[in-house]
């Protein structure tokens, strides 16, 4: 993946607008999303793309390589995010939620939420409180790594995956409630 | 048996590739608690999966407006942009000042060395308790003696950052270099002033006669200019240069006033330092240059000259 973005970046930096908009193509619907669930509004998300990509064009030559292109690009768009955010930065999650170790026994929300049909899953999603949106956005749709996550997010490895599976587990509850024996 | 439960969530959405994702798959088949696990995260990732997908692509507009803004805007050349897009340390900066300053100072106090305080507390003390001793007219003259020593001795260990661990701590903060020097000095001025003021009305009550405002006079005017003299050769050389260069001037004070025996040293040098003890304007402001001098050179300093000393 990053073996074609970062020759791409480095064009960049040598002024290459051809390169910058292939960067573009590649990475602004999904940052556009990942800034849309972020801010639950389409105009301030759009926003927060265009910032990014100037961004992108201004520091091309200034890039470290100390992530990937892409953690770059998803770090710069939630700090552009961030800004537009009402009501400033997301709650920090609770201390509990940093010690929660996944098991490995699936428990009743685990094998309910196995079993859910995905457009009531999907309804659960829009309820979850915007930290475990973004994380499960991170991990499950854009697909970055849990070291990845943790540079965009500026927590620990460890923290990111009990996040992960504190998002799920919240998805699960959110999940309504299943009558024994219904008809799905 | 390890269980990959980290490795779910990236192969339920399809993110795992080659070998990782075989050995998930072997595993799954051996073991019906991952399995649930897996379907779980497999629930999950199409529903965030499918929500992304419902976001609607950029339209052709946004790359519109990014190249008309690149275009139009100056310095944006790659690489020519002084703008940085890993933001320094802002979270805080700019809320709540009064309260930021408050806690900042709050902490100086537990980072300045106790003898610090104790040994400036003894010199008020017991420059109060003789001049309480001593007859009313010589009040003055020991007052003048005794706070603004310990207004320099405590400048120069508080500003100084001679093997100072707590500075080492300090400079690793957010809190900039300067800040920290001035609530430093702030606090040490503070304190000492607040004791030489509640030493002087202490006296006044209890000898009648004396005049607090000329006391306070007596011991602030001399304390500006010493405090800034070691303030300054603390903070851009060493505190034992500003303890040193105090004391001196102490003494030569000491010498040119007190009756004491015949020193080799001319009347006239000793003399050269008594516009410090009767400050008019041009010390005052002198002493005020030599300040703010200190404040604009102290975070340009060699930062190497530190190092030595605080691991030595």
């Amino acid at each position: 993946m990053d073996d074609t973005d970062l020759p791409l970046l480095r064009l960049v930096a040598a002024g290459d607008e051809h390169a910058f908009e292939l960067l573009y193509t590649r990475h602004a619907h999904a940052l556009l999303a990942y800034a849309e669930g972020l801010l639950r509004d389409r105009g301030a998300a759009e926003e927060a793309l265009q910032e990014t990509f100037i961004a992108l064009w201004r520091s091309a030559r200034t890039y470290e390589g100390r992530s990937t292109v892409r953690t770059w690009l998803y770090g710069i768009c939630r700090r552009q995010a961030l800004k537009r955010m009402n009501g400033g930065r997301p709650a920090p999650r609770p201390l509990d939620e940093a010690a929660l170790l996944p098991s490995t026994e699936p428990d009743p929300e685990v094998v309910t939420l196995a079993r859910a049909d995905t457009a009531a899953v999907a309804a659960a999603l829009t309820a979850l409180p915007a930290a475990h949106r973004e994380v499960l956005t991170l991990a499950l749709s854009a697909g970055l790594s849990h070291a990845e996550i943790s540079q965009i997010l500026d927590i620990p490895v460890g923290t990111v995956k009990s996040r992960l599976f504190a998002a799920r587990a919240a998805l699960a509850r959110a999940l309504p409630v299943e009558v024994e024996g219904r008809p799905r | 048996m390890t269980h990959p439960t980290h490795q779910l969530p990236a192969y339920a959405a399809g993110h795992l590739t080659g070998a990782a994702a075989a050995a998930v798959t072997a595993h799954l088949a051996g073991c019906p608690a991952c399995a649930t696990q897996a379907r779980a995260w497999h629930a999950t990732a199409t529903a965030v999966h499918d929500t992304t997908a419902r976001v609607a692509p950029p339209s052709p507009g946004i790359l519109t407006a990014i190249r008309r803004r690149l275009a139009t805007t100056p310095g944006t050349t790659p690489g020519l942009a002084t703008t940085r897009p890993v933001p320094t340390y802002r979270r805080d900066i700019g809320t709540r000042p009064l309260h930021r300053a408050l806690g900042i100072l709050t902490r100086q106090r537990t980072l300045i060395r106790w003898p610090v305080w104790t040994l400036a507390a003894a010199l008020i003390a017991g420059g109060a308790i003789l001049a309480a001793l001593a007859p009313t007219r010589h009040a003055a003259q020991i007052l003048a003696m005794t706070v603004p020593l310990a207004a320099a001795l405590a400048v120069a260990g508080a500003c100084g950052t001679d093997n100072d661990p707590p500075a080492e701590l300090a400079a690793a903060l957010p809190t900039p270099p300067r800040v920290v020097l001035l609530a430093r000095l702030t606090l040490v001025l503070t304190a000492t002033v607040t004791a030489g003021l509640l030493a002087t009305l202490a006296l006044t009550a209890l000898t009648p006669g004396g005049g607090a405002a000329g006391l306070v006079t007596a011991w602030f005017g001399p304390l500006v200019p010493l405090s800034a003299t070691s303030f300054a050769l603390s903070v851009l050389y060493r505190p034992s240069a500003g303890v040193t260069t105090a004391l001196a001037l102490w003494l030569a004070r000491a010498l040119s006033t007190g009756q004491t025996a015949p020193t080799g040293l001319s009347p006239a040098v000793l003399r050269l330092v008594d516009p410090l003890w009767t400050p008019g304007p041009a010390v005052l402001t002198a002493a005020a240059a030599v300040v703010a001098t200190t404040f604009l050179l102290s975070p340009r300093l060699p930062r190497s000259r530190h190092a030595r000393h605080i691991w030595r």
